[in-house]
């Protein structure tokens, strides 16, 4: 079956790519946002609010009522450090009042939490998880899904990912007793980013046929933000001024 | 109007600390079966010992067809979805392993919140001790994804990626993951989807409600004025959800239809709900609009009633917003008290209890509460024992709400009619 999704917005925040402009040579409208106006987030918060900032000035989305406009996050990892963070002060605490700060900020869908309320989104906030090769065709589909069903006007779809000295290791670690196959989604390098695209019911400046548009993006790249990140290279217009 | 589109309930399968299975889970709330206990894990004199949970049976009944040691690889999460995925399409009358492939799509919709934390945890442990030695196999159910990877495979469904989702959304993930496969089948992406959640007990999540202060030692009161908190809750539940002209051609059970779907978020505060509720009461408003009923065609409401003060204050609130206005009021329970906060299952297992109520006509109690104590924000029925509604109370459509960390709402209404 086959699904159309029209792009309004797109950002990038990457180890090679700082910011959307990069890939697009006059992205009318688009703001970077200063690293220091989110320095209170969390690192993978921070990143997600950054890519994202990008895709919503870019596509005007202020001038949309937050309540129609929806959410999705994917991360393979989460806030990998809160996690860790958390585990640590909850061995530490032997059983007493461990970190309450970190734990809320270690679950999952934390991110999305400070996404939407950094732009009030009041529709339907959704964290999912796909695999790394799944995580750019899943996303999208359950972003039109929500459009579809008409429970949103635009959705801004983010995908994020944080390096963590723990996660390397814990990769390498799990790694080793793997199959081959398994191995190699492991071994690869971990990224850190976000890529965040804003799509809408409404024609914009790419159009975005699912699944075949999405299908193939991973490329050998180990997490949902590196494959995001590819596929948003192949989906945009090289000028939409 | 917002769009309507009935969605055919043809099986459903529970695991819960009532039991295994759907009857067993609704016998035991029903009966308001009083199950809670220290957590065995936990190591006598630890603090958390203190606190009662809601623990599904220890072993846990392998199925047949995986063998030992595939089955004590899985997290518990894992172990737990699988037992209530068979009970559903054994309801439905659908084959173990469906054949997808024949034109035919089959969508998979599961939540979590933990996904494999039981093992996590204990690698995390290992590690800290010495990394070298940790047991790297407790890390390799690590990825939440794989909760719905396992039973793809299983199954042989949901081979596409746009069709199988596995939810984050924390107390709301499994539904959202209803309102997901319902919306998919509306859409003509697939006849039939698995739509649920699942949940292991592990010591992150007790530890760190317990680090919020909200956790209930001796169990909570959901409503209740002078409630102490949530009791942490496992189990999983899954849900086969059909189009009704696909459930009727192949002569499949349809034991009630999922009408409406609401979902918002608050955008207020990472873990605390917005107390006015607005948002909580536009997700139950949309959910309503979309099954086509008022408030007065609703008799029951399964409320997410986690027995929090702020959980309970705003929910109390909200619905009485929506619902006082009625000519006969629902009667509204929570059945926390019986199975615990399931978190990511907790949306699937209390929509099956709303299914039910709905086909047994009888409201399961608000256990746990005191007489004479309610919450007086709560101005709607709050039974404190089982009410049969027979005769011309008799029920017709229920609804179920659950609320989230970071503000998440949702509202599912189920009916017994179609239309």
């Amino acid at each position: 079956m086959e699904r159309l999704l029209h792009l309004v917005g797109a950002g990038v925040v990457t180890d090679e790519v700082a910011a959307i402009t990069e890939l697009v040579a006059d992205a009318p409208g688009c703001e970077i946002l200063p690293v220091e106006n989110v320095a209170a987030q969390e690192r993978l918060a921070a990143l997600a609010i950054r890519a994202a900032h990008q895709a919503w000035t870019m596509s005007h989305s202020a001038e949309v009522s937050g309540e129609q406009i929806g959410l999705i996050c994917v991360s393979a990892w989460g806030a990998i450090d809160a996690t860790v963070g958390y585990l640590e002060s909850m061995f530490e605490a032997g059983g007493k009042f461990a970190s309450p700060r970190l734990f809320s900020r270690s679950v999952y869908s934390s991110i999305a939490a400070a996404v939407a309320i950094a732009f009030g989104l009041k529709g339907p906030c959704e964290t999912l998880a796909f695999a790394s090769e799944d995580a750019v065709t899943g996303a999208l589909a359950a972003a039109w899904r929500l459009l579809a069903a008409e429970r949103a006007e635009r959705v801004l779809v983010v995908w994020a990912e944080q390096a963590a000295a723990v996660a390397h290791d814990l990769a390498r670690r799990a790694a080793t007793g793997l199959h081959k196959k398994e191995y190699a989604r492991y071994a690869l390098e971990l990224g850190e980013g976000a890529t965040a695209v804003m799509v809408s019911r409404s024609p914009g400046i790419a159009s975005i046929r699912l699944p075949a548009a999405a299908a193939g993006a991973w490329a050998g790249k180990p997490f949902a933000m590196d494959s995001a990140a590819a596929w948003v290279r192949t989906a945009l217009p090289k000028s939409v001024g | 109007m917002p769009p309507h589109h009935a969605v055919a309930i043809t099986g459903m399968g529970a695991v819960t600390a009532q039991g295994i299975g759907v009857p067993a889970t609704w016998q035991g709330v029903a009966a308001a079966r009083d199950v809670l206990a220290p957590w065995s894990e936990i190591e006598p004199g630890h603090p958390l010992r203190s606190v009662k949970v809601a623990a599904c049976p220890a072993d846990l009944p392998r199925p047949a067809d995986l063998p030992p040691r595939l089955w004590n690889a899985l997290s518990r999460t894992q172990q737990l979805a699988c037992i209530a995925a068979d009970e559903a399409l054994a309801q439905a009358r659908l084959p173990d392993r469906l054949r997808e492939g024949d034109g035919e799509e089959i969508g998979l919709f599961v939540a979590t919140t933990v996904c494999g934390m039981d093992k996590n945890e204990r690698f995390a442990a290992q590690y800290r001790e010495n990394p070298d030695s940790a047991d790297v196999n407790l890390m390799r159910r690590l990825q939440p994804y794989e909760v719905g990877e396992l039973l793809a495979r299983r199954h042989r469904i949901a081979r596409s990626a746009a069709l199988r989702e596995v939810c984050l959304t924390t107390c709301v993930g499994s539904a959202m993951a209803i309102g997901a496969a319902a919306d998919a089948i509306a859409l003509g992406e697939c006849e039939i989807a698995l739509a649920g959640g699942s949940e292991a007990l592990c010591r992150v999540v007790l530890s760190g409600f317990h680090s919020l202060k909200v956790t209930a030692p001796d169990g909570c009161r959901p409503f209740d004025a002078h409630r102490p908190g949530m009791t942490v809750g496992e189990g999983a539940g899954i849900l086969v959800l059909e189009h009704p002209e696909h459930a009727r051609a192949r002569k499949a059970p349809i034991l009630a239809y999922l009408r409406g779907f609401g979902v918002t978020c608050d955008a207020y505060h990472i873990t605390a709900p917005d107390p006015a509720g607005v948002q909580a009461i536009r997700a139950m408003r949309d959910a309503l609009a979309r099954a086509h009923l008022q408030p007065g065609d609703i008799g029951y409401i399964n409320a997410h009633g986690t027995g929090t003060k702020d959980n309970d204050a705003m929910e109390a609130g909200a619905l009485h917003a929506v619902f006082a206005e009625s000519p006969e009021p629902p009667m509204v329970s929570s059945t926390k008290r019986c199975t615990g906060h399931t978190f990511g299952a907790a949306g699937v297992i209390e929509a099956i209890l709303c299914l039910q109520a709905l086909h047994e006509n009888l409201i399961p109690p608000n256990a746990g509460s005191v007489e004479g104590d309610a919450d007086p924000a709560m101005r709607l029925p709050v039974p404190r024992n089982h009410i049969y509604a027979g005769g011309e109370r008799s029920l017709r459509a229920v609804m179920s709400t659950n609320f989230a960390f970071g503000g998440n709402n949702t509202a599912l209404v189920f009916a017994r009619e179609e239309d």
